[in-house]
């Protein structure tokens, strides 16, 4: 008696392209799927656990090491939890300093993303290897300010740890201005070929209110749609200052995320650049007294991450040591709809789809 | 139109690769022979600050950085010297746990402490990843970095 | 002095085979001299494949800002060699319960086919392995039969990557075997001939350019089809799906190490030039050309197409398997047999008009 039956493939904690080390248990019909069962914690740290044990400052390098993509940015969100915590007012060209950070760290994750989106579907490394030639330039600047490349930990509570370099803002102003064509020329590899279009438009749509359901955020959610930027809807920082716009696509399909990676990428060239043109001199800290003890109390701060949503919820005793730290990981949320999303598509399309989620292992299990 | 995106594609890559003959379009460098200028202010292993006047070292073991270091990576034990002076009799960072993040450089009040401009640390064994005070000893004028100030 | 250059290889064979006769029978000659060949021509693919491995990472490289392999030798050129070295240093593991038979006749059964397709291409006048009357027919035979080893390959490993990319890959190759062979009898028909020989000769007019492609519009659109389908038949980028690294980890080779590994990715680069050497021969004109020696013109053509498999491998993303099937039976199936007709009709034409 012939019959057919489901395998079950688990995909990672080491395969090519799950990111990192999540697992998917996937059950196959032949080459559909039928089910995925994500499986997270393999890189648990218990890094809000460990917030606890030390002081504030001593939990901002360990941020750095949540996203580690764009540590900038994580940098950034607990500095405005903690500043909203204790009520610090943060020095006007340190705002600056924090947002060209923030932006050039976009840039440096969606190109991350793209570059690697483009790797599972199958371009042997070439798109990869151009984002991240260019993303090397953007770390000569983040190394050049804070003296690291990848874990920062530049941002401090009011202000940043030091004064940009003389030759930062010459060279910041160069990679800025070189950027759109080197997008141009991104595009130009592969947006319009037809391979990649048939790969992915269509694929994995998320509508938009099963995105707003799971509590999607970032460029997820606006690739479903829902034009919904925190930048905008509650300015953090100085970016009600900036004339940009929050691109948004309509169709909630693989190709609508990859595309709105580029857009974002172009909007932030254009904060970059007012950024850039106006920052000012002047102090970069805020004085802080010697023993940092905010008031008894808790604050939620919420950033636009490149990812999405990143909130860190603060509550504090009134000692030196942070009561309680809870990070709200966009990839985390985000990879919640993963299964809903795949089902029904093959495998090659899951690899897609996850792809473009954008998840970072490191924020996930934290 | 169909198969116009695969040959504009086609273009780009053509380009790159021609360009690394005739342009500059090679952005790998050769690493162990060419090496990047590290910038001033890059963060690696901390490093303590001798006075070149004195001869000794900057550093007073007053345990600021041992409180500052997230990862309790700084061992220190303070002596005295003829003039009643402290002076850290044992000053050990383990590299294994150092994640050079620079807290303590920050925190030195008296700039005895600066960020090395060491990038290979590598070794085979863990014990050789406890820096003591002498193989952390630098003369300030051979320190880049902005730390030192 | 020209002659010789022009008629090298032939050249040599006739002298080798002349001097012999002084020592041995006639028929010992003929033996000796065909072993040799047979020898020399299975050691220039071995060494082919060094050169197409250093050839693509080099020229993948440079696509990407990088210089490739350069440490090993000049210009990384004993890269293969240290590559070889550590493949055969490489611990031999064959997986609990695996099929035995099956797995260790994979990497077996996939060299001999892909080294057996270049008995009958014509490298250079008179430099062809066997002159055989119905050399398509050959090819097309010869080289369907890496399908049984990758399913083997695939089945015998018992993981389920592997069985994956056996199954996509037998999939893949009985769909694009089916226009493949159509576009082949563009060229067959328009010589008239099945022997490989026969079809280069075709080709020899307008001083050497009388190449089937410059056929417009069936030459063309016949070259197209055939290259798709050979670039799919050996499972190289945009049709890489069975080996798909960022899917099924590496497809049917997933559990092959060492010397097993090397062999298959031997019987993929082989093939794939030996795809490129079939395309030249029936529609670039084989070792047909102006001036230049045929054994060049042949080595020219074909390291062409190669880079152009190079290029293609450095840019496309791949599709997905669904698709691959659509596009063999939907699109390619449909033009090549519309080529066919095309092609009759044309030859039709020609013979009323030159009756």
């Amino acid at each position: 008696m012939l019959k057919t039956d489901t395998i079950v493939v688990n995909m990672g904690p080491q395969h090519p392209s799950t990111h990192g080390v999540f697992r998917m248990v996937v059950t196959l019909d032949g080459e559909r799927v039928v089910n995925v069962d994500p499986v997270v914690g393999y890189l648990h740290r218990g890094v809000e656990k460990l917030a606890e044990r030390g002081t504030y400052l001593q939990f901002m390098p360990l941020t750095d090491r949540n996203d580690y993509i764009c540590a900038m940015n994580n940098n950034l969100g607990y500095a405005v939890a903690v500043e909203k915590l204790a009520g610090i007012a943060v020095p006007e060209r340190a705002e600056y300093i924090r947002v060209i950070m923030a932006e050039l760290g976009r840039i440096v994750n969606h190109l991350i993303l793209v570059g690697f989106l483009l790797n599972d579907l199958g371009a042997f490394f070439t798109p990869v290897l151009y984002c991240l030639r260019e993303r090397e330039k953007i770390l000569d600047l983040f190394e050049m300010a804070s003296g690291s490349r990848m874990t920062c930990n530049y941002m401090r509570f009011g202000g940043v740890a030091a004064d940009l370099p003389e030759e930062f803002l010459p060279r910041a102003r160069k990679l800025v201005a070189s950027f759109p064509a080197f997008i141009d020329e991104l595009e130009a590899l592969l947006s319009t070929n037809e391979i990649l279009v048939a790969r992915t438009r269509g694929v994995g749509v998320l509508p938009a209110d099963a995105a707003i359901n799971g509590s999607i955020t970032g460029p997820m959610l606006r690739a479903s749609g829902v034009r919904y930027d925190i930048r905008r809807v509650e300015p953090y920082s100085i970016y009600d200052r900036f004339d940009f716009q929050v691109p948004a696509l309509e169709h909630g399909d693989s190709y609508d995320r990859y595309m709105l990676r580029i857009l974002e990428m172009r909007q932030s060239v254009r904060i970059l650049e007012q950024a850039l043109a106006q920052i000012p001199a002047g102090e970069i800290q805020t004085r802080l007294p010697k023993a940092f003890r905010p008031a008894p109390g808790e604050a939620y701060a919420r950033t636009e991450s490149p990812k999405g949503e990143l909130g860190y919820y603060v509550v504090s005793d009134g000692s030196g040591n942070p009561y309680r730290i809870k990070i709200r990981p966009p990839s985390f949320i985000n990879i919640s709809i993963l299964s809903q999303m795949s089902v029904g598509w093959k495998v090659a399309d899951l690899i897609t789809i996850l792809g473009s989620i954008d998840i970072i292992l490191g924020e996930v299990d934290r | 139109m169909y198969g116009l995106g695969i040959l504009k594609g086609l273009w780009v890559t053509l380009k790159h690769y021609i360009d690394t003959y005739i342009g500059d379009g090679i952005f790998t460098v050769q690493y162990p022979e060419e090496r990047l200028p590290l910038p001033p202010r890059f963060r690696g292993n901390p490093v303590l600050i001798m006075d070149t006047a004195t001869g000794k070292l900057r550093c007073v073991a007053c345990g600021i950085c041992v409180r500052a270091c997230p990862n309790g990576s700084i061992a220190l034990e303070v002596g005295t010297d003829e003039s009643k002076k402290k002076f850290p009799e044992r000053y050990d960072i383990n590299g294994g746990t150092c994640m050079r993040c620079g807290l303590c450089v920050e925190a030195c009040p008296f700039d005895a402490l600066a960020s090395g401009p060491y990038y290979e640390l590598a070794s085979y064994r863990r014990q050789e990843l406890i820096y003591d005070k002498h193989y952390l000893t630098l003369p300030p004028d051979k320190i880049p970095s902005y730390h030192a100030r | 002095m020209w002659d010789l250059v022009y008629d090298l290889f032939p050249k040599i064979s006739q002298a080798l085979n002349a001097f012999l006769r002084g020592f041995l029978p006639g028929w010992g000659a003929d033996l000796a001299v065909i072993v040799l060949v047979v020898t020399v021509l299975l050691l220039g693919l071995a060494a082919l494949f060094m050169v197409q491995t250093w050839l693509e990472r080099k020229v993948i490289g440079r696509m990407q800002d990088r210089f490739g392999p350069n440490r090993v030798g000049p210009l990384g050129m004993l890269q293969p060699v240290a590559d070889g070295i550590k493949m055969f240093t490489k611990e031999d593991v064959t997986p609990l319960r695996a099929d035995r038979l099956a797995y260790n006749l994979g990497p077996i059964l996939i060299i001999v086919p892909a080294m057996a397709v270049y008995a009958v291409i014509p490298f250079g006048k008179g430099m062809v392995g066997a002159d055989v009357n119905i050399g398509v027919l050959y090819l097309v035979a010869i080289s369907s039969l890496a399908t049984i080893a990758l399913l083997a390959a695939g089945w015998g490993s018992n993981n389920k990557y592997s069985l994956l990319g056996g199954l996509r890959a037998a999939a893949q190759i009985v769909s694009y075997e089916v226009p493949m062979v159509l576009s082949m009898l563009t060229a067959v028909m328009l010589a008239g001939s099945m022997s490989m020989v026969k079809i280069v000769e075709a080709q020899g007019g307008l001083f050497g350019l009388g190449w089937y492609i410059f056929f417009v519009p069936i030459g063309p659109i016949a070259f197209l089809i055939y290259f798709t389908c050979g670039v799919a038949e050996v499972n190289r980028a945009p049709f890489d799906i069975p080996e798909a690294e960022s899917e099924i980890v590496a497809g049917f080779h997933t559990e092959y190490s060492g010397m097993k590994f090397a062999l298959f990715m031997m019987g993929e680069y082989i093939q794939a030039f030996a795809v490129s050497a079939i395309a030249v021969t029936l529609f670039l004109g084989g070792w047909q050309g102006p001036v230049l020696p045929p054994y060049v013109w042949f080595g020219l053509k074909t390291f062409s197409l190669w880079f152009v498999l190079m290029w293609l491998r450095g840019t496309l993303p791949r599709l997905r398997v669904d698709q691959l099937m659509a596009f063999a039976w939907k699109f390619l199936l449909p033009v090549s047999l519309a080529n066919i007709f095309l092609t009759g009709i044309g030859i039709s034409i020609v013979q009323i008009l030159t009756k």
